[in-house]
């Protein structure tokens, strides 16, 4: 903490030192480098998780036809070309863990956070760009870790990304609970370093590093998003923490948190008694609920963000976004008891978490028609990111509309463990979160790199993937209703079952033509970095602050004073206006604030360090809640 | 850049102090997760005879107390470097770190106890289970501690060499915090212990 802390004291005086490639590029402590880092990495995190799903629908589509090049991929997972049933789970658990965790958490949040933050509330970097640092290298390590146990002897963790004891407290369980499991929980631990660095920091730089007029009520929806998402992980993940050391104990040391009266191999009771299994799903539930939201949420601000810019209107109801985001974080920490309607839960209990639980539509409805009113009427330019954005809310609808369903006790109890729950969170948290976060990379890439992505790619990128998604997860909905189990290796050797494989067929082709259609996208991407055409300052005509910037990257974002901000970041298309937008940073005096922002135009007079030390506590106060 | 013509604003709160006052928030989750383990899992143990309650060791008292004066000492280094007192400032710092360790071997001789009377972190017998708990969450803090030693030690030094006085409060300040934070937190951690067990 202290070296942090002195570095941030002093990281001010160090704008124009010289960069080595080893600190410009690998330890940097530049925010956007880092945003980099973590972007690049959860690509590459994506693409892994992206070629597992892939292998498993194969097998799940042709059980009975060999593929040779699986075995030159696999080797003994799948000799003559028939998957491992084994590997087969390690795949459908390391598959779930990389992308809720590595792509969606990390690759999402992590990568738009840092870009955007110090750039959208005007600040030179991080509040500590060393922490910053940190939690990127944790974070690769801890990738690296997770990756590791796909090469050992015994295979990945394989008891499903929410990795239940006690199979997977018993290394003779199943071979994945051997090493794989060790693994597994050393990654998710580093992972929950990373991520709590990263959350100190995205919090401490939006409270307290804002520029000069810009008021909590002036920030953009990404910021909002971004702040609420580091709130959930702040006081989420160390609860995930002690459930992941008690599963340790467990494994490891021999006590009995999750353990009891367990009979292996037909040879008797192992000697673990009194513990509770259900007090890990408690415990992890209590994390993973507003997991869901950590990754959604931060795809909702970038969303906003975009829609508004490309309809080149005033996002609808500013204050309803922000209140129904604060809502859906303070539910999300009161409802995991929903994941758990069949664990013998008291059924008054569940009827609380059933009720909780529904009460999220209306925030989430909220978001949904804001987005809707936003769109109409404007002068929507379809740009990549738009398109995106629109396919956000489109999965966003169609996926939450089947929470009310899951939400539902006596519903859950059928479709639980089904593939209806599979459809549900592919298309509301996956998809939508994806969509989200390619949003995001279309329409801030020049920020990022000084350059623009091939506009032509990303509308095939966009619609063979958006009509994809919805042939792979929509179909779903039906086997689920119909019963059938999610994660089996081969479902269809029971009868009854037999009549999806055509579905399944389906589904595993359009999976196949979904991701080759990254393929587009990855090229894009990659092509674009140095041969894009280049970026002008203001590319989509934007209003927030970090078009204020230099194409070129500086660090410390602004050649000379940080600008001031006048206004809210959604003043497009004002009447009183030639051009249709008004960035925050332009000052007008003839024109009055009319929309989102309090009758104050001058910013606020510039306090006396004297001044400001005194009050620390009522200034933090203040800025908490936008008064100053 | 030319960095001397710019002025930035000033954050109205220095970020280290506030990164310090998020981390203890995550850190108390974890305590919180740990303790709300302890309260849900015991109905249920008990339902099936595994869980013993059992008293607290007297060394976690003597712990609690010894706390309790080192967060006198630590208010005393701060208020002695707020009135430029520098002298008295390394004194309470050294003290403080004293006491400190003395909390460790409290804790240490309070583990032992446990031990011989077979209250083994792994179940020496079944119904023992709240024995895994105590040791889960003393030893959790103790982990805390060692960290609040560190920059007791880490502000220390940096007294010696003259950097801790009224105009340079930053590291004085973060570790006054966070050792009351670890001191309130072994406080409510005992009383909960203590009538718990």
């Amino acid at each position: 903490m202290s070296t942090a802390a002195l570095h941030a004291d002093s990281h001010h005086d160090h704008h124009e030192h010289k960069e080595s490639f080893i600190s410009k590029y690998v330890f940097s402590m530049d925010h956007k480098m880092i945003s980099k880092q973590f972007l690049i990495t959860g690509i590459v995190m994506g693409i892994i998780g992206m070629t597992m799903s892939l292998i498993f629908r194969l097998q799940l589509a042709w059980p009975d036809e060999q593929f040779g090049f699986m075995e030159t991929l696999l080797g003994k997972w799948a000799v003559d070309g028939k998957l491992d049933p084994n590997f087969y789970m390690g795949l459908v658990t390391i598959h779930g863990t990389i992308m809720v965790f590595y792509v969606l958490t990390a690759g999402l949040s992590g990568t738009f956070s840092n870009l955007l933050i110090p750039l959208q509330v005007g600040a030179r970097d991080m509040a500590s760009p060393f922490m910053n640092m940190l939690s990127y290298w944790f974070f690769l390590a801890s990738s690296i870790t997770l990756l590791s146990s796909v090469f050992i002897e015994t295979g990945p963790a394989s008891g499903g990304w929410t990795v239940y004891p006690p199979l997977s407290a018993l290394e003779k369980a199943m071979p994945g609970s051997g090493l794989g499991m060790t693994l597994w929980l050393s990654a998710i631990a580093l992972f929950i370093i990373s991520s709590l660095l990263g959350g100190i920091n995205y919090i401490s730089t939006v409270l307290n590093m804002r520029t000069k007029g810009m008021s909590m009520n002036r920030m953009p929806l990404t910021i909002w998003a971004f702040f609420f998402t580091a709130i959930l992980g702040l006081l989420s993940f160390p609860v995930l923490l002690g459930a992941a050391l008690f599963l340790i104990f467990d494994r490891s040391f021999g006590t009995s948190f999750y353990l009891s009266d367990i009979y292996l191999e037909g040879v008797g009771a192992l000697e673990n008694i009194g513990g509770s299994p259900v007090l890990y799903q408690h415990l992890f539930w209590f994390l993973g609920h507003p997991e869901v939201y950590i990754i959604l949420m931060p795809a909702l601000g970038i969303t906003s963000e975009v829609i508004s810019t490309n309809a080149r209107k005033p996002i609808f109801g500013y204050t309803a976004m922000v209140i129904s985001l604060m809502g859906i974080s303070f539910l999300s920490f009161i409802v995991w008891g929903h994941h758990m309607f069949i664990t013998g839960m008291n059924p008054f209990l569940g009827s609380v978490f059933m009720i909780l639980t529904l009460i999220i539509a209306v925030p989430s409805a909220v978001k949904a028609f804001n987005y809707l009113t936003t769109l109409w009427k404007g002068n929507l330019r379809f740009t990549p990111a738009m398109l995106f954005s629109i396919g956000l809310v489109s999965f966003f609808i169609s996926g939450g509309l089947t929470g009310i369903y899951l939400g539902n006790a006596a519903l859950d109890i059928q479709l639980h463990d089904s593939y209806f729950v599979v459809a549900h969170f592919h298309l509301v948290m996956g998809s939508a979160a994806i969509f989200g976060m390619l949003a995001g990379i279309y329409h801030w890439f020049p920020k990022m790199y000084g350059r623009m992505m091939n506009n032509t790619l990303g509308y095939f990128h966009f619609w063979i993937t958006f009509i994809t998604a919805y042939l792979v997860f929509f179909p779903m909905h039906f086997m689920g209703l119909a019963g059938v189990p999610r994660r089996y290796y081969q479902f269809t050797l029971l009868e009854d079952f037999n009549v999806w494989m055509d579905v399944n067929k389906l589904i595993t082709v359009s999976a196949i033509v979904g991701g080759a259609a990254q393929l587009l996208f990855i090229y894009n991407f990659f092509y674009s970095i140095f041969k894009g055409k280049k970026a002008t300052a203001n590319p989509w005509q934007a209003n927030s602050l970090e078009w204020s910037t230099p194409v070129e990257r500086i660090h410390g974002n602004w050649p000379g004073e940080i600008p001031t901000v006048y206004r809210g970041p959604y003043e497009y298309s004002r009447p009183d206006r030639e051009e249709d937008f008004f960035p925050q940073y332009v000052p007008d005096d003839s024109a009055p604030e009319v929309l989102h922002t309090e009758e104050h135009q001058v910013a606020p007079e510039e306090k006396s360090p004297e001044e400001v030390e005194s009050s620390v506590f009522f200034a933090a106060i203040k800025r908490v809640f936008g008064l100053s | 850049m030319p960095k001397s013509k710019v002025k930035d604003p000033i954050p109205a709160v220095p970020p280290a102090r506030l990164n310090m006052w998020l981390f203890m928030a995550a850190s108390s989750m974890l305590f919180a997760a740990t303790v709300s383990a302890f309260i849900v899992h015991r109905p249920d143990a008990e339902s099936r005879q595994a869980w013993t309650a059992f008293d607290l060791p007297i060394f976690f008292l003597y712990s609690t107390i010894i706390v309790v004066l080192s967060s006198v000492t630590i208010f005393y280094a701060q208020k002695s470097a707020k009135s430029d007192e520098l002298a008295a400032n390394k004194n309470f710092l050294l003290l403080t770190t004293v006491l400190g360790i003395a909390f460790c071997v409290s804790q240490y001789l309070g583990w032992q106890q446990m031990v011989r009377l077979d209250l083994t972190f792994v179940n020496a017998r079944p119904e023992d289970i709240s024995a895994s708990y105590v040791w889960v969450i003393t030893v959790l803090h103790f982990v805390h501690i060692l960290g609040g030693i560190g920059l007791l030690i880490g502000t220390w030094i940096q007294a010696i060499r003259l950097n801790v006085h009224k105009k340079s409060m930053g590291l004085m300040t973060l570790t006054h915090t966070y050792w009351h934070f670890v001191g309130v937190l072994w406080i409510f951690l005992y009383l909960f212990l203590y009538f718990a067990e």
